[in-house]
Formats: structure tokens, sequence, C-alpha cells
């Protein structure tokens, strides 16, 4: 049988860029800080581990001893303590016996975790109460179906402030991120948290994993094939880590080989190519070296024709060693449903809440993506505080569809409102209907959920990143067709709690006929 | 718009990613008998994440005066590295609880300027909720803050209570509060108590507004 030559192929290119630390490598992790003791910490200590004045840092130690200095309001009144000052500290303190519990930082006991290896994490906190800590529970996120592994704490590790959690033989990980949620317990029930993510470097010791364009999330799941009008082209947008679990540096070729296969690579080779990837081109002992590739596919080309005819493909990267070692990884391609949100602020938010937005709503992306939906496109919008009004909490059903009914973005996305607060009952968020209109106009025609801010350690203003991002999935998912679904770990629990990142094969189905998404 | 007979040309015939030791592990679990108020901090924090979304209409739970304490030490966490919004339905739980045991804690809150405006906020409402007829004291502690959002909710509780003695504090603020959002929301609110309707407080009708595109 003849086969016909693609008329045009395929082009690629791609560069490094920089790494995180394979032992602190999540952008959504806990900072690590120092906890503090205001009631026994030196003038030094105040110093170095506050950033405080040595002027006041001296007055605090001797309104102390005077017995003038046992809690935060105290603390607040220090002269020369400024406002800013007193922000950026009052969450980095305790005292005596103040009852508060906080985990200074979660660490590898040997600093790193390698595939296939057993591993320990090492748990440091601060406990200003008699009540000794009791037990810390780990959830860890990986590639494969989350578990977890809790320990009971005994009474040295209490009073010594550290705890190490051992993943045996039976629970040791395949390279790549995953992601530690931690909770410590006192017994009284008191509760800090904390979350670190690391790369899991390999054992053997250099290797190669690929992942969709700005991947967060820890999982198996499929890259992009996005259709670019303007140019009839297919985009596709990756990014790969080279990782190396070795004690020196190595230095890789630039040169990278990329094959698009159809059913699985030794199939059919539907294109193959190479190209010189620019940037750095060493990974660090125990460390990762990252980067992105974008591969464009003019119509005609054979990674076209397989987009079009929405058939998957499997892409197989390959690269060198200069000293001749040669990985490989791949990934599933393929075209995605997509829709398209309109983010609109409900008020004024600061500099970095703006920032954690985009983040949260990128994970949301993520989130879709997994189960082969994406966005089209992310619109930004505000509703300045003088125009908003009351919209800015949101405190009624009422409240809510006047919301919509009076605010309206005329495209054919989804209206995502993003409150300062909501005071309705319990709720943090809400959806026009289930699946909510296709066309604009009316009391229904959006979802509206609350900002989750926070103050961080540094005393800055934040929002939640890793709640608000499936929260605004979540409602979505309403306004999509979805009702609440008890199963483990689904997108669509009520619970926000028991709310996991999973989205059923049953579920995509259901949003498919929505009027706002496409499919390209 | 997506055609639902596309599914039927979906080829999905790629093989799946294999990764050493399967997509499983084994959790190990403490046994928590020994450790009640760990378990009871467990079933309450499960408790107090129920019903955040709207669609779930199941009342909220009632907590009961033994959970009162456990209550106040998760409002009372302030773990940079903790969950917000179970601190935030903490105080709102608390506000529930119709306890005067919980003000002290609820105040505690609403007064600290170091606080986040929005827990700050939800605990005035809480306290509100508690003891209506101190509304408007808790309210004139905290309305000369220039934070918008918190004069927002302090303008929101007052307006639950509903009270002549609210309604006389409203007054009192709006002749001083130059946000125009705010001031629209207490004309429409006042307009609305005054006229006994219900306080539904939608305000003047606006034909439909676009957002402006953000900068």
């Amino acid at each position: 049988m003849e086969s016909r030559m693609p008329e045009s192929t395929s082009s690629a290119r791609g560069k490094t860029v920089a790494s995180l630390a394979a032992n602190a490598f999540g952008v959504l992790d806990s900072q690590p800080s120092s906890f503090v003791n205001i009631s026994r910490a030196s003038s030094a200590q105040l110093r170095k581990l506050l950033g405080l004045p040595a002027k006041v840092a001296a007055r605090i130690v001797a309104l102390r001893k005077k017995g003038q200095l046992t809690c935060l309001a105290e603390l607040r009144a220090v002269p020369g303590l400024q406002h800013r000052a007193f922000k950026s500290v009052w969450n980095k303190v305790f005292f005596d016996r103040d009852g508060s519990l906080r985990i200074r930082d979660v660490t590898a006991a040997r600093r790193f975790i390698w595939s296939g290896k057993p591993f320990a994490l090492r748990v440091d906190f601060g406990n200003a109460s008699d009540s000794p800590v009791v037990v810390v529970s780990v959830i860890a996120r990986w590639t494969g179906e989350p578990f977890v592994v809790e320990h009971e704490i005994g009474p040295d590790e209490s009073r010594k402030g550290q705890a190490e959690i051992e993943f045996d033989a039976e629970r040791t990980l395949p390279v790549g991120p995953a992601e530690f949620c931690i909770a410590l317990y006192r017994a009284d029930g008191a509760q800090a948290s904390f979350r670190r993510t690391f790369f899991v470097l390999p054992s053997n010791p250099l290797s190669l994993s690929l992942s969709p364009a700005g991947a967060m999330v820890t999982g198996t799941w499929s890259a992009r094939g996005a259709y670019v009008g303007s140019s009839d082209t297919f985009s596709t947008q990756l990014g790969f880590t080279i990782a190396n679990g070795d004690g020196s540096a190595v230095t890789m070729n630039r040169r990278l080989e990329w094959k698009f296969w159809d059913g699985g690579i030794g199939g059919t080779l539907v294109e193959s190519g190479a190209f010189d990837l620019s940037g750095s081109m060493n990974v660090p002992a125990h460390g990762t070296l990252p980067g992105n590739i974008v591969f464009t596919s003019p119509n005609g080309s054979g990674v076209y024709n397989k987009y079009h005819g929405k058939e998957d493909m499997t892409l197989e990267i390959a690269l060198t060693a200069t000293d001749g070692r040669r990985i490989t990884a791949s990934i599933t391609c393929r075209v995605m449903l997509a829709y398209g949100i309109n983010i609109i602020k409900v008020g004024d938010f600061d500099a970095q809440e703006g920032v954690d937005l985009y983040t949260a709503v990128d994970l949301t992306r993520q989130v879709y993506e997994k189960r082969d939906i994406t966005f089209r496109e992310v619109r930004r919008w505000i509703i300045h505080n003088a125009d908003a009004g009351s919209y800015t909490v949101i405190n009624s059903e009422d409240e809510f569809r006047d919301l919509l009914e009076d605010w309206s973005v005329q495209n054919d996305y989804v209206d995502v409102f993003v409150a300062q607060s909501f005071s309705w009952s319990t709720y943090n968020g809400y959806a026009g209907d289930i699946p909510g209109p296709a066309s604009k106009g009316g009391r229904k025609d959006g979802v509206a959920v609350d900002k989750t801010s926070y103050t961080d350690a540094s005393g800055v203003k934040r929002l939640n990143i890793s709640d608000l991002g499936p929260l605004i999935g979540h409602e979505v998912g309403h306004y999509l067709g979805h009702s609440h679904l008890e199963e483990t770990n689904n997108l669509m629990r009520a619970n926000t709690g028991d709310r996991g990142q999973i989205i059923k094969y049953d579920q995509y189905r259901t949003m498919f006929p929505h009027g706002f998404m496409v499919f390209e | 718009m997506a055609d639902i007979n596309d599914l039927e040309k979906i080829r999905d015939n790629e093989p799946k990613p294999v990764f050493a030791g399967g997509p499983r592990r084994p959790s190990v679990r403490v046994n928590l008998k020994k450790f009640a108020p760990v378990r009871e901090r467990q079933r309450i924090n499960r408790l107090l994440l129920e019903c955040t979304c709207a669609f779930d209409r199941t009342e909220p739970h009632v907590f009961k005066a033994g959970e009162l304490k456990m209550l106040q030490q998760i409002a009372l966490e302030r773990d940079p590295h903790g969950n917000p919004v179970l601190r935030r339905e903490a105080v709102t739980a608390l506000g529930r609880t119709q306890s005067i045991e919980a003000l002290q804690t609820l105040w505690t809150i609403a007064a600290s300027d170091f606080e986040h405006d929005a827990i700050r906020g939800h605990a005035l409402l809480s306290l509100a909720r508690i003891a209506p007829a101190l509304a408007p004291v808790f309210v004139a502690k905290v309305f000369d803050e220039k934070s918008r959002a918190l004069r927002q909710m302090a303008v929101t509780a007052l307006i639950e209570v509903a009270s002549r003695e609210c309604q006389a504090t409203l007054r009192k603020l709006l002749k001083g509060e130059r946000d125009r959002g705010i001031r629209e929301h207490v004309e429409a609110a006042l307009e609305s108590l005054e006229t006994g309707a219900i306080a539904r407080r939608k305000k003047k009708r606006r034909s439909r507004r676009s957002p402006g595109a953000e900068k």
C-alpha cells in the first residue's frame, strides 16, 4: 500500500531555563521560616532571625526582663517597632505557652529523594504549649494515586521539635515531582501544616521526563495540540526535565531528536527531526535542568493531519550527554476540548494577590488538562472598588444573581467573578446554573468565588492558590454541567477538604456538548 | 460549539505511561483511638469544610458547647501555612454557636490590625450575630480603619442586624465614608430599611455593564 508523504513538515525550537532545587521544587511550597520564641530569644537572634534593628531587639529583651512583654499586643507597642516591621514578624514569633504550633521546615533526611530508594522526611517544628506533639500525617501526591503515611511522635521527638517519617521499600517513588502535604497534631488537637515538593532524582542516575507546558501538578497526562487559526497550524508545547541523581554535574549535547509516532513508539512514524536547544546545558549535581519545546505543524504536515483527524500520537524525545549517555522520554499529544474564561476581579486586588490569582487559574487549567480539556484563553477584567459597590462581598443568592445581571463580558467565555469575600452562610462559591447558559444576559450567566485571602509569614497578603485553583474549577464544572459527585479525590466533591483534582471520563462526556466548548 | 458526535471520532490508541512499582502505594495509619482530641480535630475540620459550595443547600452544622474550645483553637491558629478557608469557617461557625464565650475570641481577631481584613471582617460579622445589640459598638471601633474590605464587612454586619441603633450608626458612617461603592451600598440599605422593605440590599438598577479590561 502506498503511503502519501506529507507536503510540509513540522518545525521545532526549545530552550533550557533556570532550575528549581530538586529538594524545593514546588512553586506552591510553604516557605521555611524561623519561628522565634520571643520569651527566650537573645538580642542577636532577634536581629538575625527576624531582621530587627539592634535598638529594637535590645528594647525587646529589656522589656521582657521586666516582665512587660508577654503577648503580641505588647510586642506591637514596643517603641521603634514600625507597623510594617511588626507585620513582617508577627507571624514568625511566639511566646512561652501561648499555644502556638508551627512547622518551621520539612526536608529530606538525606537531603534528596532518589527513585526506588526508601527515604525519610524530617519535620522541624516549634511548640509553645505543655501539650506534646503526638502525630504527623503526610499525604504524598505523585504520578500515581495519592497515599498517606502517618507517624506517632514520641516524647523525645516532641521535646526536640523534630520528627522523621519513614517511607520504606513499599513506598518508594519513581523519578518526577512528588508533593508532600504535612499535618502535625498536638495532643490537645492543635494543628500545623506545611507543603514541600521534591523532584525524585533518578538512581540510575540520569533521566529525561516530559510534561505539558507549565505543569505544576503531578500526574501523567497529555500535551495539547493547539490549533492556531491565524497561521492554520497546530502548536504543541511541552516541558522537559533532565534530572541528575549523581554527585557530579553532567553536560548535555544541544542536539535534541524528536519523533511523532502513531500507535506508540515503534508503531507508524508520523514525523521526525532534530534541532539544537539554546540555553545552558549543564545539569547540576543532584539537580535538574528544565526547559521547554514548541513544535509548529503547518497544514499538510503529518502531525497537522493527525491532530485534524482527532488522533492522538506519542512524541518521543532523545538527548545525549557529552559522555555518550543517551536518555529518552515520551508523552501522548492530542487535541483537546476547550473553553474560555473571563477572570473578573470584583474590587481591587493587591499586587501579590493578582499574581496568586493567575497562578491559581493556571492550576485550574492543569486540573482540566488532566482530562484533556483546556482553556481557549484566559481574559482578564476588573470591576474597581468604586464601581463594585456591595458586590465585593457576596452575602446572599440575590446579591450573587444581581452581580451576574449587572455585569457581564460579551463573549462566549465563562464569566468567573472573583469576589473579595463571601459572607453568605458558609459558602465560598456558586455557579449560575447546572449547566449555565451558553449565552450572556440574565441572572445565571457566570460563577463567583471567594478569593481565599490570608497573610503569609512575611506579612504579605496572599491568595490560597492550592484551594482557589480547584474552587474555580469546581464552580466552572457546575457551569459546564456537573452536579456534586462524592467520589474520592473528585473535583466535584461538595466538601472543600475532600475535593481533589480528578475529572472522570463520564464527566468529560457531560461537558462536551456545552455551548461554550469548542473542539478544533 | 463542540459536537458530541466528535467523541466517536477521537482515536485514543497510544500506550499509557508505566512506572516502576505501579500506580498505588499502601497507606500507613496511626491508631488515633488514644489521641481523642486529634480525632476530634479531624472530625471538626471535615465538618467545617462541608457546605462551602452554595449548591450544597444542607444546613451548616451547628456545633455544640463541647466543641466550642476546638473551634476557638482553629479560629486563633495563625499558621501561615494552614488553610485560610478552614479558619474562616471556624470564625463563621463561632457566630452560629450563639455562645457568649466565643465573643472574646472573635473580638481578639476582629480588633487585631495585623490580621487579614477578610478574617477580621468575618469575625465582626460573627460578633454581630452573637450579640446584635453590641454590633454598633464593635463596628464603631474598627470603622476608622483604612481597609475598604473591613469597612464593607462592617456595613454588612450592621445591615444584617438592622436594628434602629444599627441604622443610626450607618447614617453616621455615611457622613464620613468617601468610597463611592460603600456609600451607594449604605444609602440603598438605609432606604430599604426605612421604608420597611425586606432588607434586600439592592440598589438602583443599572443597565448591564462590562467590566474593564485589566491593564
